[in-house]
């Protein structure tokens, strides 16, 4: 509620100053890209209006949180340890792959992505330092980006690229973060490393209004117009979506990470 | 390569089809064609309504392409189903893997087995080595989704959900999750048979195939892990169609086996995602199908069409030992895509059913036509003079036999050996030569000093009265000394056995 | 409607939490993992055993009730709590959510009816302040010895939805698209039961509430 409310004083004062002096570009944190501003087409329009959503400006992580981030964060909030989380937080297979609750042990690296961690912990850890989960569709613009331009959705060989990422199989080990090219907003590893935790992961599907239970229902639920079968865009989006959707917020899973987003703080 | 011989096979298939149809005689009839519409009435017997006791019953899963046993239940039970869903990586043909999605490890899925009634508990989990979440949808649910919104399950994790068999049939089971098409694509379906209150009537073997298609960036046969390829799904032009996930699932030391005399009985499903399948076996006629899975039947099918997620139950004898193929008969995919099994039949022959090749010679026209080109009349028998012998065996030997030993009697040299004058005919006398004609003969003889090492094939379909006749036309001609050959002389050699 | 998307639906219909079908016994609102369920598809397993879900009360949310008093959800430890989550000017679904309620209120006998607590949390703390939520309690008729409308902030109110599972997507216009949940909460706060969907069939929850387990 009060960070609301500051933010909500935060951008009153920035409107009443803006007309004296150009705001300043807010240097990015450490570690953090800045992202958009931008237009993204969810793959379900919740609403006719919602066909296209604007996404304001945003700081986002450059790579996921590796295994080593993590463990300074659970050595320093203890209430996040494996041996003492609280299982309503966190499902039994949190952190499974560490060796102990204390350290990662000689098969995890230290800079792969951090996986088997709940949506709990990792809004938590996003608290820590200041930080929060991207929202949905601040993470999907900045995924919409090839190497070379901010929507890569009419690249064919981009898209063709993300797909193939899908066809690796389960069983192939996670690479260590920041490995190859970064995309236009210089993030690396949007596509092909971990799924990634967002802040309303639980907005992905929606079940509609109980009015449209008939005929409706999957009209409102689906988006007459967002979801085209035919575009190969799709399908990567389609699958991020039905993961999504499958979560809750106490699930861990082997190939799910995550990284944190920050608001750009627009000061006078 | 694998490939080429099984090509090399079928060809031989057609080629012996096609030049044994005018040999044989009729197949002893088959039952005549019905078509059941609907099921018996049920009798106090076939209870599918009781509830069941709360004791459950751990149903048995099998791997392709084994099915698991008859429930023999006669009232409705709780059943407990559990399926893991894996990610593996398995080979697709010789030298190349594909990432499957699996249920149960295997394409297709396991086979799970309930009887009509039953309250089936399902428990879904999903590996938690498993990049996607996965569902499930099977046709025999009666509910939303088929059971995949309340199967839907995350990597790691499990879902349980349970459904009454309400109907009886062979339904597909798939995945459901978004996008449908890739899940299914990578292997992602299996079946499901529940069983009609009074089950299925027991039969030799129980076989378990389903067809897919399979669309990879790469082309046929290129080696390596091949990549799933969406435009060539989105077009429906597959690099694949195969049997149980992969070409040679069925071929080889993996080809189903069955022994003559024996029912063999398929069930038969189309995972898809795209294809509609035309499922033949080489050299059989489905006995019966039950068309789609369904409660209805036809018989004396030779090609039943599946559909993409679909089924067909298919049951037939076997009478004949041999290989018989198992394809689709859309044939560019058998050739060439790999939708190719076998089912090895093993026993003895039989030749009045199938005689295998008679003869093989080049198609001469300078032999005398025969007199009579249609059947021959059947005549009185023992009651023929001599005379009367020679005249229809001489017409019997233009039909059967002149096409090797040639019309003057004279074979061919080096190859055939003669009958005009021969010293084995003989020394070997009336017993020897006509177990001869009955059962074949291979391997060396010398025939007037003249080596021979041919095959010749065994006549035991001509009756007693036909080779008595020719018998005599073959002793008294072309300057053989004669004699007398009786149907009764025939009949006791058959009996006895060769000599 | 394209047949595409009608197909890609029925995909994803996927996503809606499980309805209760069977029995409470089986409380669908947490799920096992399937870590030690290696056993191979042809050999029967043992049923899984059913672990008792933790209680929601491990998390800390703030709420701001109709009174304007700020309290913990934890407040509520000791009564069997139905809890529900909407938002004020909801149009439809929230008001059957509500009518569920009721209905489900009614034929709960007593003295059972006297102990259970029915809690309805907004996601929308900007619109559903105290007053807004106070009228709407009264318009609607709801026992206020009984009833507690409240809101929480958007962090709060994303962890109390994660922890029943109820989904929800804020629209640009201010509006929401929500999932409409019902759970039962024991005396622990552990959830014994939960429907999915307005204007349901509440009988599963009656008799988990009826029940002496809770």
């Amino acid at each position: 509620m009060l960070r609301k409310l500051g933010r909500m004083l935060a951008v009153a004062c920035a409107l009443t100053s803006g007309a004296a002096a150009a705001p300043r570009r807010p240097t990015a944190p450490a570690g953090m890209s800045r992202v958009g501003p931008g237009v993204y087409e969810p793959l379900y329009a919740a609403a006719p209006a919602e066909r296209k959503v604007s996404v304001k400006v945003f700081f986002l992580d450059r790579r996921p949180v590796t295994n080593a981030d993590f463990l300074g964060f659970v050595r320093t909030h203890p209430a996040w340890r494996r041996d003492r989380v609280k299982r309503l937080l966190a499902d039994d297979g949190y952190l499974a792959h560490w060796q102990s609750d204390e350290a990662l042990g000689s098969s995890v690296r230290a800079k792969t992505p951090v996986t088997h961690v709940s949506w709990f912990a990792a809004k938590a850890y996003c608290s820590a330092r200041g930080a929060r989960l991207p929202e949905e569709r601040e993470w999907e613009l900045a995924a919409l980006a090839s190497e070379a331009t901010a929507d890569g959705s009419n690249d064919p060989r981009w898209l063709a690229r993300i797909l193939s990422f899908y066809a690796q199989p389960a069983s192939s080990p996670l690479h260590e973060v920041g490995a190859g090219k970064p995309n236009f907003w210089g993030l690396h590893d949007m596509h092909g490393l971990v799924w990634e935790w967002v802040y309303d992961f639980g907005a992905s599907l929606v079940a509609a209004d109980s009015r449209e239970k008939g005929d409706g229902a999957q009209n409102r639920f689906c988006g007459a117009s967002g979801a085209d079968a035919q575009n190969p865009a799709d399908y990567a989006s389609f699958m991020r979506v039905a993961f999504r959707s499958s979560l809750q917020a106490s699930f861990t899973t082997a190939r799910l990470g995550f990284r944190c987003a920050a608001d750009v703080q627009v000061t006078p | 390569m694998p490939q080429q011989t099984t090509i090399r096979t079928l060809h031989t298939g057609v080629l012996a089809l096609s030049l044994a149809t005018f040999a044989c005689q009729q197949a002893p009839s088959r039952n005549a064609a019905r078509l059941r519409l609907s099921p018996p009435a049920p009798s106090a017997a076939l209870d599918v309504t009781s509830p069941p006791p709360d004791q459950p019953v751990y149903a048995t899963l099998t791997s392709p392409p084994h099915v698991p046993p008859a429930t023999n239940r006669t009232r409705p039970a709780r059943v407990v189903v559990n399926l893991t869903v894996k990610e593996v990586v398995q080979p697709m043909a010789d030298g190349a893997q594909y990432t499957f999605w699996t249920f149960g490890g295997t394409v297709p899925g396991s086979f799970i087995r309930v009887r009509q009634g039953d309250l089936v508990e399902f428990h879904l989990q999903n590996d938690a080595s498993s990049t996607m979440p996965h569902n499930i949808d099977l046709h025999a649910v009666t509910g939303p989704g088929g059971g995949a919104p309340a199967s839907f399950t995350a990597p790691g994790h499990a879902s349980t959900f349970s459904f009454k068999a309400l109907s009886s049939g062979l339904f597909v089971y798939h995945c459901a999750t978004a996008p449908v098409p890739l899940h299914v694509a990578n292997g992602m379906y299996g079946m499901i048979l529940v069983e009609p209150p009074e089950g299925l009537e027991p039969v030799e073997h129980e076989y378990y195939v389903m067809e897919g298609d399979f669309y990879t960036k790469g082309k046929y046969h290129d080696r390596g892990l091949q990549a799933f390829d969406m435009q060539k799904g989105i077009e429906a032009r597959p690099t694949y169609v195969v049997f149980n996930g992969a070409e040679g699932s069925l071929l080889g030391d993996k080809a189903l086996q069955a022994y003559v005399g024996d029912t063999v009985r398929i069930f038969f499903g189309v995972g898809g995602p795209n294809l509609t399948s035309s499922f033949h076996v080489i050299g059989e006629i489905f006995d019966r199908v039950h068309f789609e899975g369904g409660t209805a039947f036809q018989n004396n099918v030779q090609t039943t069409m599946v559909p993409a997620g679909g089924s067909a139950i298919v049951e037939f004898k076997v009478q004949v030992p041999g290989d018989y193929p198992i394809v689709d008969h859309s044939l560019f995919r058998a050739f060439n895509q790999g939708a190719v099994g076998m089912l090895n039949v093993k026993g003895p022959e039989d030749k009045l059913v199938y005689s295998g090749k008679q003869a093989d010679a080049l198609a001469k026209q300078e032999a005398a036509p025969p007199k009579d080109t249609g059947a021959v009349e059947p005549l009185a028998v023992s009651t023929l003079t001599t005379e009367e012998r020679m005249a229809a065996g001489q017409q019997l030997f233009a039909g059967n036999c002149a096409a090797c030993h040639q019309a003057t009697g004279s074979g061919l040299p080096g190859t055939i050996p003669p009958l005009a004058g021969s010293d084995y005919l003989v020394k070997s006398g009336k017993d020897r030569v006509l177990s001869v004609a009955l059962n074949g003969l291979t391997g060396p003889i010398k025939v007037n000093g003249n080596g021979y090492n041919s095959v010749m094939p065994a006549w035991n379909h001509l009756s007693n009265d036909e080779l008595a006749n020719i018998m005599t036309y073959v002793l008294g001609s072309w300057g053989n000394s004669g004699g007398d050959v009786s149907p009764a002389d025939v009949a006791r050699v058959r009996q006895g056995g060769a000599i | 409607m394209k047949i595409g998307s009608l197909l890609l639906c029925y995909g994803l219909l996927a996503c809606t939490r499980p309805e209760l079908t069977m029995a409470s016994a089986h409380a669908s609102a947490t799920s096992t993992r399937a870590a030690a369920l290696s056993a191979a598809p042809t050999q029967p397993a043992k049923p899984t055993a059913r672990v008792q879900a933790p209680s929601v009360y491990d998390l800390p949310v703030a709420l701001r009730d109709d009174s304007g008093a700020v309290r913990p959800l934890e407040a509520f430890r000791g009564h069997p709590v139905l809890v529900t989550m909407f938002y004020g000017s909801c149009p439809v679904a929230c008001p059957l959510l509500t009518s569920d309620l009721k209905r489900l209120e009614r034929q709960i006998p007593e003295p059972m009816r006297s102990d259970v607590r029915i809690l309805m949390v907004s996601f929308d703390s900007t619109r559903d302040t105290p007053a807004a939520l106070a009228q709407i309690k009264q318009e609607r008729g709801l026992d206020a010895t009984r009833w507690t409308l409240a809101s929480a902030d958007d962090d709060d109110a994303r962890g109390l939805a994660g922890v029943l599972g109820v989904k929800y997507r804020k629209l640009d216009n201010g509006a929401f698209f929500h999932s409409s949940v019902i759970v039962l909460l024991d005396r622990e706060g552990r959830p014994q039961a939960r429907i999915e969907g307005a204007d349901r069939d509440v009988t599963a929850l009656l008799t988990t509430l009826t029940a002496p387990s809770i």
